[in-house]
């Protein structure tokens, strides 16, 4: 049975959405909610808004020059915040590094035929290599596994791992799995958004 | 050649508007290629690293927090298959979830570095002098940005330092786009309020 909403939320204040106004218009109250919201610098806002606001700016040019000096002093007090760019190559070649001594994970079956097509490639998989080879040795283990797991369905894997804990490393997995599989978030925790 | 794979190795048209720009990258990262990882860093890296600084305040953290995203994505790009979000918009959700986690544990390590009772052996008084000089060094725009709850400060994040557009913006954050432009008001509402006092001193700086 539906919820009839109280007068309260009714008379409640309603900010100047979009929808609420007709197509190809804008008005001053929509125009300072956007610069309340996204400052002012109009490349940041919605990009379907831009065109009607640089109509009316250049019909009132003094209502707009006051809405921008306002919205101007935030933007220019948060870029005093903004660090200086700094080189980032260091930090490639420290990611290359860790990356050549971490083994990928494989759970679906496209992550196994992608590793058995590099099992097959480098062919006997028995002797300890490292880089690509090393990965493959690990594939040919875990596609076994991978398979194992597949035939008893994605959704008990995705289950076990709603049991598990709540910290982000398993979150992150479920998100994972979520975007690959077009999941929406209501399908992984079984609650409403 | 851009597309994707379905399960059995056909090639998988998608719309125009839907193309994943890493998708070359993200099949050479499933199988596990280095050369792919470096494409994908040289896409990205700096934007993961600039977004886990605004919200850090810490260049080695955001480091290591940059450092753990990409290191995930390597692990985890056999299991990518092309749906809804773009593979870079997973990178900012990680390194999001990622910067949450320091942002918490940051606030409950300063809250233990100032004892009920004063600890006076000298590395501890050393520890809050040194916290004191920091604090007292830093800008007014930082501590006001500080103080902003974790979502808003995202949010600012990623509208003004990132330029993302607001589609993009909510979908990292995992919210509606509604949602998203309220945490951006509601953080530009907070940082007016508490720099108001002192905006007439940042200015003429």
């Amino acid at each position: 049975m539906p919820q009839n909403k109280t007068p309260e939320h009714n008379q409640r204040k309603k900010r100047p959405e979009r929808n609420d106004m007709p197509e190809n218009t804008i008005n001053m109250r929509r125009l300072q909610d956007l610069m309340d919201t996204y400052g002012a610098n109009m490349g940041r806002w919605p990009h379907e808004e831009r065109r009607l606001a640089r109509l009316w700016f250049e019909q009132h040019p003094d209502e707009a020059q006051t809405l921008f000096t306002k919205a101007k002093e935030l933007d220019q007090l948060l870029d005093t915040a903004r660090p200086p760019e700094t080189d980032i190559s260091f930090l490639q070649a420290r990611i290359l590094k860790a990356a050549s001594n971490t083994p990928q994970d494989i759970m679906t079956l496209s992550g196994v035929r992608a590793a058995n097509d590099d099992v097959s490639r480098i062919g006997k998989t028995g002797t300890e290599k490292t880089g690509t080879e090393k990965t493959g040795a690990l594939a040919t283990w875990k596609s076994v596994a991978a398979t194992l797991i597949m035939t008893t369905g994605i959704g008990i894997g995705i289950g076990q791992v709603a049991a598990a804990d709540t910290t982000y490393e398993s979150a992150e997995a479920l998100l994972s799995i979520s975007i690959q599989n077009d999941y929406d978030e209501f399908d992984l925790n079984g609650e409403g958004l | 050649m851009v597309g994707t794979h379905s399960a059995s190795g056909s090639q998988i048209p998608q719309s125009p508007n839907r193309v994943d720009p890493d998708a070359d990258i993200l099949h050479g990262l499933a199988r596990g290629r280095p050369g792919a990882l470096n494409q994908l860093m040289e896409r990205h890296l700096a934007a993961i690293k600039s977004s886990a600084l605004y919200m850090l305040g810490d260049e080695m953290m955001a480091e290591d927090i940059a450092q753990e995203v990409f290191l995930r994505a390597w692990k985890q790009a056999p299991n990518w298959q092309p749906g809804k979000a773009k593979f870079s918009t997973w990178l900012h959700r990680v390194a999001k979830n990622l910067c949450y986690d320091r942002l918490r544990k940051k606030k409950e390590a300063y809250t233990d570095a100032v004892p009920d009772i004063v600890d006076r052996r000298p590395e501890a008084l050393q520890t809050l002098a040194a916290r004191e000089l920091h604090s007292a060094q830093k800008t007014k725009i930082e501590h006001a940005l500080d103080t902003l709850p974790e979502r808003q400060l995202m949010a600012i994040t990623l509208c003004h330092y990132r330029d993302m557009s607001q589609i993009e913006a909510a979908e990292i954050m995992e919210v509606g786009v509604r949602a998203y432009e309220s945490l951006l008001a509601r953080a530009r509402k907070n940082l007016r309020d508490q720099l108001s006092r002192h905006k007439t001193e940042l200015l003429d700086e």
